[in-house]
């Protein structure tokens, strides 16, 4: 058994990465991490948990494989707490015990999933709090998913691609797309910009991550930065302005495996506690205003989301004004929502516009009618002085 | 005053469904943009209405088309090929609604049935037609389904770059929507245009009638020699 204080620290370290946490992990956490080494304990366990045919039966008879593949595992963010940071309560003077005891235990595989997710929150007690507020919390005994469900519990990573949740919520949502087709417009591309949770987690804030993404292969771009594009983002603190993106992202052209990287915006719920706060679909926003506006929370606040050399993403705070910078026009090309994010250029065009078009209409006729009766009235003097002339020639062109 | 039929029943019809389309497409479209700061109907119903009209006005465009392509109507359109004549032709047009308009001048374009258009509205009136329009209706039908089109907005520049595209020539068609009905009210008779584009024909003064009106030229240049016309 680890001693207690590296148990909390492995704790920590999974509440920050899975919470999203801006700050560095801690070195060793890190370096074991990148070294994707197990210990010899976690060694131990996988002598026979990495193989196949490892299986357990459950009280209604059903079987299991308790396989856990150990090089997936030593990369995941679960590594650095190994096996019995999450399963301190085997005995292992009694494991794997028999058959009979086992099926015992747990009645269903249901059941057993309920019991790892008390393990998941003695690290990530706020997430589990919401969770249980949750629609799926609330389903969770008859049908709703445990935190297992969704989440891969050894093969957790940190968040590399802004599709992997949503995927992961459609293995189960498969009808979500054609429900959401028929009263959302551009359905495919609220998807490809919007998380589940910012909107089916109706009360949270939300905010924008600026993500590389590839327009040609429509992906996300999960590659490590070119250093000169990280060190550009480093290399001032403050809030990263719509010059600085400009600069910064031509920083990354060449970046491997992509054909011209541009940012676009990823709309997401703050905290991971709120995007765990998820409601049943009736509850969810339908509100197109809550976020095609200017004021909508999501465009107040927004970051850059770049990938360091260890895989891990790295964030820089950014102005909010990028989004309605039109200088920005060719670094988020592939980023826009109506309302949301107008460059405001074009507003004050429309105002000149709008200006222009009563203005000049009225002064144009207030002209005619001050000038028009004393030009008529000049004319008609001068047509009775010059009574006696020739007619002057119509005005008017033959046609 | 002269009768003549420079309004056949399609443009007459396209005109109309065009105008009240445009409206709405405004109307819906600065409800879509502004949506925190109007709230003349829903964001939803907005672009619901903004691409049912849409597509009425793509569809009426095509009536448009179609008529004037396969009528010798077209040529309405046509300016001057002679482009001096052009150039100077404009020049007068714009001098006498920037000045002699307001010295009581008479209008320097008389309209005839395959030249309704004075050589100013012509230029721009093909350019808004050949050019903005489509454009508009291209870079809306792309945003429509940005998926379906994705290649096309790629070429285009990415989503970014067609979305504001549509802005700026929606801001072109607001002031145009504003300035239009004024300028339509230049008539002999502040509601001589109107009229004309509902039964089909427009007045024109005759000769005798347009006496009283000061020649633009002689009311822009120093006076012609007595018989001069300013058009010749």
């Amino acid at each position: 058994m680890k001693p207690l204080g590296c148990l909390v620290n492995a704790c920590a370290l999974i509440t920050a990465l899975t919470m999203g946490a801006l700050a560095p992990t801690s070195a060793a956490a890190a370096d074991a991490a990148k070294a994707g080494t197990l210990s010899p304990e976690d060694a131990q366990c996988l002598a026979c948990h990495g193989e196949e045919g490892v299986t357990r039966r459950f009280g209604d008879d059903t079987e299991r494989s308790m396989r856990i593949d150990g090089a997936v595992f030593a990369g995941s963010a679960h590594a650095p707490i190994g096996c019995v940071g999450c399963h301190g309560d085997v005995d292992v003077q009694k494991h794997p015990g028999d058959d009979r005891a086992a099926s015992a235990k747990f009645a269903s595989w249901r059941a057993f999933s309920r019991a790892q997710a008390r393990s998941c929150r003695s690290c990530h007690e706020p997430i589990a709090d919401a969770w249980a507020t949750s629609a799926h919390g609330r389903a969770a005994i008859e049908v709703g998913p445990y935190c297992s469900s969704c989440h891969a519990a050894h093969g957790v990573s940190v968040a590399t691609s802004n599709t992997r949740m949503r995927d992961v919520c459609l293995g189960c949502h498969e009808d979500a797309l054609g429900a959401h087709e028929s009263w959302l417009p551009n359905t495919k591309i609220h998807f490809e910009a919007v998380s589940c949770a910012a909107c089916h987690s109706p009360g949270a804030g939300r905010n924008i991550e600026l993500r590389l993404f590839d327009p040609v292969a429509r992906t996300v771009v999960n590659t490590p930065s070119p250093p000169r594009a990280l060190a550009q983002a480093e290399s001032d603190a403050s809030p990263i302005d719509a010059n600085r993106l400009a600069r910064l992202v031509k920083g990354l052209e060449g970046l491997e495996g992509t054909q011209g990287p541009v940012l676009r915006g990823w709309i997401q719920v703050r905290s991971p506690e709120e995007s765990h706060r998820l409601l049943e679909k009736g509850k969810a926003l339908r509100d197109c205003a809550v976020c095609h506006s200017t004021k909508a929370d999501p465009f107040r606040e927004v970051t850059l989301s770049l990938i360091g050399p260890d895989g891990r993403r790295v964030r820089f705070e950014a102005q909010p004004d990028v989004l309605h910078n039109a200088r920005s026009l060719d670094v988020l090309s592939n980023f826009y929502a109506i309302g949301g994010t107008r460059i405001g250029l074009l507003d004050t065009l429309l105002a000149l516009a709008l200006l222009a078009g009563i203005g000049a209409p009225v002064l144009h006729l207030v002209l005619r009618r001050v000038l028009r009766p004393a030009a008529s009235a000049s004319h008609a003097g001068a047509r009775t002085a010059d009574s006696s002339a020739p007619p002057p020639a119509s005005g008017k062109e033959p046609s | 005053m002269t009768r003549l039929y420079v309004h056949p029943l399609a443009v007459r019809v396209w005109h109309w469904i065009n105008a009240l389309g445009f409206v709405a497409l405004i109307v819906t479209g600065v409800q879509i943009r502004y949506v925190d700061l109007i709230n003349w109907m829903t964001f939803a119903t907005a672009v619901s209405v903004h691409n049912a009209v849409g597509w009425v006005l793509i569809g009426n465009y095509f009536v448009w088309l179609l008529f004037y392509v396969f009528t010798d109507r077209i040529r309405v359109y046509h300016p001057d090929l002679n482009p001096a004549r052009q150039w100077r032709d404009s020049l007068r047009q714009l001098a006498y609604y920037g000045y002699g308009i307001f010295k009581g001048a008479a209008n320097p374009h008389r309209p005839a049935v395959l030249r309704k258009f004075n050589p100013v509205q012509g230029v721009i009136y093909q350019l808004v037609m050949m050019l903005l329009v489509p454009l508009q209706f291209y870079t809306g039908v792309l945003l429509w389904d940005l998926d379906r089109f994705a290649g096309s907005v790629e070429f285009f520049g990415g989503v970014r770059v067609v979305a504001n595209v549509h802005v700026l020539l929606f801001v072109f068609f607001v002031a145009f929507i504003l300035v239009h009905p004024y300028l339509a009210s230049l008539g002999h008779s502040p509601s001589a245009h109107f009229r004309a584009m509902i039964t089909g024909h427009e007045e024109i003064e005759d000769e005798a009638d347009a006496q009283g009106a000061t020649p633009l030229a002689a009311s822009v240049t120093a006076r012609q020699p007595a018989g001069h016309s300013p058009g010749a």
